[in-house]
């Protein structure tokens, strides 16, 4: 689970002391749409407490899922249940759980102290206790002395922070975050993002948050839940999904993922640049072609030993191109069977190797992912 | 408790002014715009101008007077047929709004592609001639007065047509009224979103009718209010149908009754007051609407 500074503790009192999380289980949830799946089987459990990404491209089925835990549709077939209990059927207004929409979606007619309130309101708290309530949720996210606003008196950020200050203060039991970030500019979405996480860690709500932005995902979530047509492919903690991607789906999903041409030697064991290696996962059959995936950072470079003349060893290439990335350069080689690669050195070591110089690919001595090579098996 | 430290600054300003808003400059108004404009002007202020001179000057006397405004009031039968429509508007707009509504939100979140029908249902009445349609409401009401008395379809004829209870004339207006009070309601609805603002709301505990008065009504003000006012001013307008269902609202007195006062200039005094009436309405709506654009709906800031 990620961690950041403690937080101070929060006042007795405080809207934060008044919320805790709780358990949100989703099970063999299955949703159509005409002739178009859009969950076919999707299982995924939150710890309290817990923030989990839902992460997958356009059409996986990720917003769909987290409509039916509001919701805001209804599942045909499958459950949904918070803290053992089954609300598949229970109405939107009654599950007790705050959302934060991907467009802006405060009352244009109140101001933000007003949006804030219309939760509480509905629940017959006074008007004195909603002011309290408002005035303590908007400085919580940095909006204090601005509930006299209109929503169209707000940037788009300001419009977010309080639609998550209206979202906490029903007390939900299950914070929803469908892409909030968004429709906003690169700026305004990291601050947000690092403010959304404090936020959630402090009062210890269970949250499921849906995106389409890998780098959001993994610098959020305590898990990242990756979606692939209507299903489950990896649920894990950032930092495994990125080392140990389950799939090949997810190793190509997730991060930049160099895909080199190799072969199984022995079982468990795979050629690639020259270099044997152990296969994490299935391995396919000896002799079979394959794909290597192989992450950027875990290819090193070495100038090309063979000289002019003499045969090349299986990993040799040419430098296309360098990509400056601040402290890393990207290099992309392009190797002997045309096919290219990416490696991020550190930049003082890539300036070893300007564009056009002759270089062989060194992959760290790591398990690696091996998948049946598609091409060799078409024409196989 | 922690709180988020600083808010981005890019805050949207505080616009005091309606887009789009320009001053007139009348030095930039080509002459032939000039031109066009004038005849324009003409056309409403000519028969306006002649109306208002023919109700203050007595040709016999030649003088001037504003007696026939100070006279309206106190006509017979003015509070009594005013009463009465401002009763079947109000009836009128209700059942409209009633039937209108919910069907427009339905198909705006779950039936989108009944759109059209609902639109071309909603037009029908444009092509419809009121007199057809009252020939046809009297027979149909003619045919149940002639059951045999104590059956409810016969009870039910009478009841419609019963001058206390004109059940008969909301129901036909809501048909007539229904082209203004839709395409007011749509262009409100399509500045905002709908399914969003629903949904909020719902997620947030608000039952259906609780979402649709404080979430989604609120944002259709505009929308409702000219309809509502289109309606009004038709309802007060409208002879056709109530001259020949024998009811006496305000336009059928008008024509019947008040031409029997001194001189004939009382019916002309009413008609134009009533005129500038609906048009200080339209205006107060125009206004409000147009605050309303800058204070509620308008999200280009965002």
């Amino acid at each position: 689970m990620n961690t950041t500074a403690p937080a101070p503790a929060p006042a007795s009192d405080s809207a934060a002391a008044r919320m805790r999380g709780v358990g949100l289980d989703l099970s063999g949830l299955h949703r159509s749409f005409g002739a178009t799946r859009a969950l076919a089987g999707f299982d995924l459990s939150l710890a309290p407490g817990e923030l989990v990404a839902l992460l997958g491209p356009s059409g996986c089925g990720k917003t769909t899922a987290l409509r039916i835990v509001a919701g805001f549709d209804t599942p045909d077939q499958g459950t949904v249940s918070l803290d053992g209990k089954d609300l598949t059927r229970l109405s939107a207004a009654k599950r007790d759980m705050g959302m934060v929409f991907q467009s802006y979606s405060l009352f244009p007619h109140l101001t933000a102290a007003q949006n804030v309130g219309f939760g509480p309101r509905l629940r017959r708290i006074g008007s004195a206790e909603r002011d309290r309530q408002a005035d303590e949720l908007l400085e919580l996210v940095g909006m204090a002395g601005m509930g006299g606003r209109y929503p169209h008196q707000l940037s788009g950020g300001q419009q977010q922070r309080v639609a998550l200050a209206r979202a906490l203060a029903v007390r939900p039991k299950v914070l929803l975050l469908d892409e909030p970030l968004s429709a906003l500019d690169a700026k305004v979405r990291l601050q947000l993002r690092e403010e959304i996480r404090r936020i959630q860690q402090e009062f210890g709500i269970t949250t499921l948050f849906v995106t389409h932005d890998q780098e959001e995902a993994l610098s959020m979530a305590d898990r990242v839940a990756v979606m692939r047509a209507g299903s489950l492919e990896q649920c894990a903690a950032p930092a495994e999904l990125y080392d140990r991607p389950a799939t090949a789906f997810v190793a190509q999903f997730v991060g930049t993922m160099n895909h080199l041409s190799g072969q199984i030697i022995e079982a468990g064991r795979v050629r690639v640049a020259g270099r044997e290696l152990p296969v994490d996962g299935p391995c396919p059959t000896v002799g079979t072609k394959v794909k290597v995936l192989i992450r950027p950072e875990s290819l090193d470079l070495a100038a090309a030993s063979a000289e002019a003349g003499t045969a090349e060893s299986a990993g040799a290439g040419q430098v296309l191109m360098a990509t400056f990335l601040g402290a890393t350069t990207r290099l992309t080689v392009r190797l002997g069977d045309g096919s290219e690669a990416k490696a991020d050195l550190p930049s003082h070591r890539a300036s070893e190797f300007p564009v056009g110089s002759r270089v062989d690919l060194i992959p760290a001595p790591r398990p690696v992912l091996a998948v049946e090579d598609a091409d060799d098996t078409a024409e196989g | 408790m922690t709180t988020l430290t600083e808010t981005e600054p890019e805050a949207a300003p505080v616009r005091k002014t309606a887009p789009g808003a320009r001053r007139l400059d009348l030095r930039r108004v080509r002459w032939w715009r000039g031109g066009v404009l004038g005849l324009l002007a003409l056309y409403f202020v000519v028969p306006l101008a002649a109306c208002f001179w023919f109700t203050v000057y007595d040709s016999r006397t030649h003088q001037f007077s504003l007696s026939p405004y100070g006279q309206i009031f106190g006509a017979q039968g003015f509070t009594t047929s005013v009463w009465f429509t401002v009763k079947v508007a109000l009836l009128t707009i209700v059942i409209e709004y009633l039937l209108l509504i919910p069907a427009m939100i339905a198909v705006q979140l779950w039936l989108p592609r009944l759109r059209p029908v609902l639109e071309s249902l909603a037009m029908v009445p444009l092509v419809l001639s009121p007199v057809a349609l009252v020939v046809g409401v009297n027979t149909v009401l003619g045919w149940g007065t002639n059951q045999d008395p104590g059956t409810p379809l016969f009870q039910l004829s009478v009841d419609l047509r019963d001058p206390n209870t004109p059940w008969i004339l909301p129901i036909v207006y809501v048909l007539i009224a229904m082209p203004f009070a839709y395409r007011s309601l749509d262009a409100s609805m399509r500045t905002v979103d709908l399914r969003t603002l629903v949904e909020a709301s719902r997620g947030l505990g608000a039952s259906w009718p609780l979402t649709v008065w404080r979430a989604v009504l609120p944002n259709l003000r505009t929308g409702l209010l000219s309809g509502a006012i289109l309606t009004l001013a038709l309802v007060f307008g409208e002879y056709t149908i109530s001259s020949i269902l024998q009811f006496q609202p305000f336009s059928v007195w008008i024509v019947e009754d008040s031409q029997g006062a001194q001189s004939g200039q009382l019916a002309p005094a009413v008609s134009l007051l009533s005129l500038l009436l609906s048009w200080a309405v339209l205006f107060l709506v125009s206004f409000l609407g147009g605050r309303r654009a800058v204070v509620g709906t308008d999200r280009s800031s965002a």
